[in-house]
């Protein structure tokens, strides 16, 4: 588990702290949606996660391991792995194979297996056959692909995406998420920072920050359905969510919250139909 | 058209060949030219380009491949044919300016000789990716260790300046892009001088900070100073070897062969 108390932060010839007294933790298996306006602390909040910042106050635990400690850093770099929001400045090799193989290069692996890992790695990203291209000449939703490709080859135990997904096509969009899926399964823990709110409803959490606080945190079908707040600060809900939203605001039909098109498509039929209960999302019709 | 130093990746015994014993020969080569007189050196264009051959470059590639040293040898032997004073043998300007035998003879041991050491260069490159490149060069310099210098720390910092040069050139090209659409124009000489200041400073930024996340990228990736594997391990097997007595034997045999040396 990730446990973060208490954090803080100001970065160097600041006025305002970035983190003001973050308070959150991630389970194994779970998928964590990330959301908040620019600037408002996420990457400064995820960098802490595989020790790039060490906590100024309060503490970051992965696993029970303290980020405190400069001896515990190799090891929760390992435990945790990231991929950042450019993709340009990660590349470290000069072909696709080698760049993958730099992290497990790092734990001092043999080269068998270092190729065993490469070639896994890149058939999850889908992008086997790309092994001896330049990553220089890769397109950037490619490169973004190949950074998570280095990131697998080293086993996480949490993966962090920072706006990974935000220069992908819908056909890698869904690759990522279908990806993020199977390694839930074998027990990952997943924390997506995205401003695309149709991707943070497909998460199990949504964590709203805003100033450097969580404003928001709970499930998707709880932080996601509040319009107003989340136009207040500049992000865009899903347009299903903001049209069923109007729809309730203008004639009282009651139309419970829905996240996606699928619900919203679903709760329509049944009630054209003319037959049977409301929808029911879970939430008991709360919008 | 490849460019100088390009790896071109093909299956061939010189490119099989473990990179240990190509930068080896390399080296031996190298040393071996600057000693050669014009038969040697001649000698020696026979093997690079049988050498060639043999890695299924064609010799045209090689050629091209130097183009960007064309002009500085160009101007070197020029400068060895006119100033060199001696034995006229073709007057431009009577008993003044006049192209002499030894001039001919000095500017062309010179150029042939720089000339071979591109081309050997080349043949190691052309058949050698940057990352037996690097492993090799660590290999051969394990042996530091015992005066506290880590071969994997100099390896690294040889991939990563690889690492640059196609990025540095990226950035450039953007940043050029990114001020054509704002207007720039970069048609005459003067218009191109001018731009230099307005690309090397945002340049030198750029690349500060990009090198700045990338060491952040690779601590994210669990890098620390030191031993580290490599995807590819290269093993001497017994062509390697063979090849490794062979150029030494033609090396130590030109070397101590009296006609082929400069006296
Ligand atoms: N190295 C730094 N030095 C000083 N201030 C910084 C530094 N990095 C970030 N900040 C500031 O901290 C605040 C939070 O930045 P952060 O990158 O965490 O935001 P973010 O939520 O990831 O935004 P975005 O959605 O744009 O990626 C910003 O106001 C930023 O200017
Ligand atoms: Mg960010």
């Amino acid at each position: 588990m990730i446990k973060i108390t208490n954090l803080c932060h100001l970065f160097k010839g600041a006025q305002d702290p970035t983190l003001k007294d973050i308070n959150l933790q991630v389970r194994e298996r779970e998928h964590l949606a990330l959301i908040g306006p620019n600037g408002s602390g996420k990457t400064t909040l995820v960098r802490h996660l595989n020790a790039l910042i060490t906590p100024q106050s309060g503490e970051v635990e992965i696993d029970g391991l303290s980020c405190r400690k400069a001896s515990h850093h190799a090891q929760i770099r390992r435990m945790v792995g990231m991929v950042f929001q450019n993709p340009d400045n990660q590349i470290v090799g000069m072909t696709v194979e080698e760049d993958i193989a730099f992290g497990p290069g790092n734990l001092n692996m043999k080269a068998d297996e270092i190729r065993q890992r490469v070639t896994d790695s890149l058939q999850m990203v889908g992008l086997a056959g790309f092994e001896k291209r330049s990553p220089f000449e890769l397109s950037g939703g490619e490169k973004q692909l190949l950074a998570l490709a280095g990131l697998l080859a080293l086993n996480p135990r949490y993966i962090v995406l920072d706006e990974t997904t935000s220069s992908l096509d819908p056909g890698a969009k869904g690759r990522v998420y279908d990806m993020v899926k199977t390694l839930q399964a074998q027990g990952i823990g997943i924390i997506q920072v995205t401003h695309n709110m149709e991707e943070a409803a497909r998460a199990d959490r949504v964590v709203l920050m805003k100033g450097g606080l969580i404003i928001a945190d709970g499930s998707p079908a709880e932080v996601l359905t509040d319009v107003d707040r989340l136009k207040k600060l500049g992000l865009a809900p899903p347009p299903i969510v903001e049209l069923i939203s109007r729809l309730n605001v203008m004639g009282k039909h009651g139309i419970p919250a829905v996240l996606s098109v699928d619900q919203a498509a679903d709760w329509l039929n049944r009630k054209l139909a003319g037959s049977g209960p409301d929808f029911n999302n879970g939430m008991n019709g709360r919008i | 058209m490849y460019k100088l130093g390009q790896y071109v990746p093909a299956s061939s015994l010189v490119h099989e060949c473990d990179p240990r014993i190509k930068i080896v020969a390399m080296v031996l080569l190298s040393l071996l030219i600057l000693r050669l007189n014009l038969l040697g050196i001649g000698l020696v264009y026979i093997l690079v380009l049988g050498l060639a051959l043999l890695a299924r470059i064609s010799w045209r590639d090689l050629w091209g491949a130097s183009r960007p040293v064309w002009p500085l040898f160009l101007a070197l032997f020029c400068i060895y044919l006119f100033f060199t004073p001696g034995a006229p043998l073709i007057h431009i300007i009577p008993d003044r300016f006049y192209i002499s035998q030894e001039g001919l003879a000095s500017g062309s041991l010179l150029v042939g000789r720089f000339w071979l050491l591109i081309l050997a260069a080349e043949m190691l490159t052309m058949t050698t990716s940057i990352a037996e490149l690097t492993v090799g060069l660590q290999k051969l310099l394990e042996p530091l260790q015992i005066i506290g210098i880590s071969s994997h720390n100099l390896a690294l910092m040889v991939s990563l300046a690889f690492r640059f040069l196609p990025a540095l050139q990226i950035e450039m090209n953007q940043m050029r892009d990114a001020q054509v659409a704002r207007g720039a124009n970069f048609d005459s000489m003067r218009a191109r001088l001018r731009a230099v200041k307005y690309i090397t400073m945002p340049l030198v930024f750029n690349i500060i900070r990009r090198s700045e996340e990338l060491v952040t990228a690779m601590e994210a990736r669990g890098y620390k100073p030191g031993i580290r594997s490599y995807l590819y391990e290269p093993a001497l097997d017994g062509k390697d070897c063979l090849a490794l007595v062979l150029i030494g034997l033609a090396v130590f045999a030109a070397w101590w062969e009296r006609t082929l040396i400069i006296q």
